[in-house]
């Protein structure tokens, strides 16, 4: 890939009409957040939005929706942009066995042109707005978040890149929300049992694909950029933060360092989150910030979020998909053909799968909820037939409609984990799961009348006429006329 | 000079920043809640009388919200059950 940050990739969306730059003047609100909403709504061809001139800063530059389309997620893989998202899927799954990749130590950060530590003022030095009107002040929320292990500093792999949402809440001092089922909890939970802070580095404005890993579930002790590396297929560029020296990514627009405060937790919130609804008003840790680095004229990136789709979704979309994929696979490789959880972070994830026999299904629901990520996710799984791809929803419907007997197909379990956001959660952090199996039922499970009802299967001819009506559709289109 | 949140009513909001451009907008935040606001957002955002019901905070809230995550405890006093070495 021919980028190692922002800019890089920018240009890249550019060179494929993939990016609006907006040069005429915006207001910090309402216009950037509402902007950053209504691009959704150009549909799943969107292009980024650049703005360069926003009331009240110097220079100041904000990339939003850099990944908010399905085409800027092609590119980002180094697909044609219209590349379906089934393909996408399979090239993502299939360049995730290749971890880990070394990565690249480089010198000569471009961030270390400007270095802060007398004077700071996020709010004037960084761009922050109000994002959705509710939301209880200004966050960073699409900054990579990097801490290691207190008990195990050297080992690179459980250095953490995690993206968690963060408020602005004085000149020096940010507000993190983290979950007790993330790897950054684990980190500050042993720094606190010992009384001390926890050294952090935050990097905003990176190249997609570290932003990408930042945001997926991969094992505690697997390394983000090892990952990173994998994806983009060839090492990623790191570099050392020079207050902490944390390893961030090489071409971050700004590194953000300072240290989690032990046994500190302060009023956040709300937010709208990736559920479409805004949460918070809970007491979270707080981060004495110490450093600020950044380049010359820095890119601020901001994510957009509301009820889908919205630019997360296309982050937190495949990124999902493909590790709980990769873990059944582990366990099922002949039998496991596809998952798609791209709702709220697999919140719903959907199977495909050949059932060996049966019951075999439904275990299989059962795995995927005891993954890592399932624990905090899927929360309904929907189990289909391998003849049924699972981007595909009206065959995903179709196969609820027809397969599934409600006394049979769907049950619950009760009093599972799930994560604190869903605001269905009684209480917070606690569900019920659903598992729906829209799988044919196989011997020696014999219910329903499968057997003397086969599937409608278009005759062998069909593929031929597929191609002509296509060929002659695309003629009539032209107006070439149809002969 | 402080100023009263819009959101908790506290008289608790410092001026934390001023437009680098022309000092075109204030950033107030306040010391209770952290509600956060800037001087050119209307005044569903600035004004008491005019913040949303929806959002509104009571200080009483504020140390009484859940804690997430929880505080670790410094050390632990029972050494944890560990697998023998192999």
């Amino acid at each position: 890939m021919p980028w190692s940050d922002l800019r890089d990739f920018l240009d890249e969306l550019d060179r494929h009409r993939q990016l609006l730059v907006i040069d005429d003047e915006v207001t910090p609100e309402p216009d950037l957040g509402a902007a950053g909403a209504a691009v959704n709504r150009l549909g799943d061809q969107a292009p980024a939005l650049l703005f360069r001139n926003v009331r009240g800063f110097n220079d100041a530059r904000v990339a939003m929706n850099v990944l908010g389309s399905w085409s800027n997620h092609a590119l980002m893989l180094g697909l044609p942009k219209s590349t379906p998202i089934r393909e996408q899927f399979f090239v993502f799954a299939e360049r995730w066995q290749r971890f880990p990749v070394e990565v690249e130590r480089r010198r000569d950060a471009p961030f270390q042109e400007i270095p802060i530590r007398e004077g700071i003022n996020l709010f004037e030095q960084l761009p922050v707005f109000r994002l959705n009107a509710g939301d209880g002040g200004f966050f960073i929320d699409k900054g990579c978040v990097i801490t290691r292990d207190p008990s195990d500093p050297a080992h690179f792999g459980k250095q953490n890149v995690g993206i968690y949402r963060l408020q602005v809440k004085g000149r020096t001092r940010l507000g993190i929300q983290v979950a007790p089922q993330h790897d950054l909890a684990r980190h500050l939970a042993i720094a606190e049992r010992t009384g001390r802070n926890l050294p952090v580095a935050i990097a905003v404005g990176c190249d997609p694909v570290i932003t990408l890993m930042a945001g997926t579930p991969l094992a505690y002790d697997q390394s983000e950029y090892a990952m990173a590396g994998a994806i983009r297929g060839e090492p990623y560029p790191i570099a050392r933060a020079p207050l902490t020296g944390l390893d961030v990514p090489w071409g971050a627009e700004f590194v953000i360092e300072g240290e989690i405060l032990a046994g500190v937790r302060e009023y956040e919130g709300p937010f709208g989150e990736f559920t479409g609804h805004y949460t918070g008003g809970r007491n979270t840790p707080v981060i004495e910030v110490r450093c600020v680095s950044h380049r010359q004229r820095p890119i601020f990136e901001h994510l957009y979020l509301g009820i889908p789709w919205t630019e997360v979704d296309y982050m937190i979309g495949l990124n999902t998909s493909v590790p709980l994929y990769a873990e059944l696979k582990q366990a099922y490789p002949d039998e496991v053909v596809a998952v798609n959880a791209m709702w709220c972070h697999g919140l719903v994830a959907i199977v495909s799968l050949r059932s060996r026999f049966g019951g075999f299904a439904r275990s299989v629901a059962l795995r995927l909820m005891s993954t890592p990520h399932g624990l905090g996710y899927c929360k309904v799984v929907i189990l289909v037939d391998d003849y049924v791809d699972p981007f595909d929803l009206q065959r995903v419907m179709w196969a609820i409609a027809t397969k599934v007997h409600p006394r049979h197909d769907v049950f619950t379990i009760p009093n599972l984990p799930v994560v604190s956001l869903d605001p269905s959660s009684e209480p917070p952090g606690m569900t019920d799961k659903l598992v729906i199996d829209a799988t044919t039922p196989v011997h020696p499970d014999a219910r329903g009348r499968f057997a003397r009802s086969p599937l409608v299967e278009p005759r062998a001819e069909s593929r031929a006429w597929e191609q002509r009506l296509n060929e002659l559709f695309a003629r009539l289109s032209d107006g070439r006329g149809p002969n | 000079m402080p100023r009263v949140c819009p959101r908790c009513e506290a008289i608790e909001a410092q001026h934390v920043a001023t437009a680098p451009n022309a000092g075109v907008w204030q950033i107030y935040i306040c010391q209770q809640c952290f509600f956060t606001w800037r001087t050119t957002e209307p005044a569903s955002v600035t004004e008491p009388e005019h913040y949303p019901t929806v959002f509104r905070v009571r200080q009483a809230e504020i140390h009484t919200a859940g804690v997430l995550p929880p505080i670790t405890p410094p050390r632990v006093e029972i050494e944890p059950f560990r697998e023998p070495d192999r």
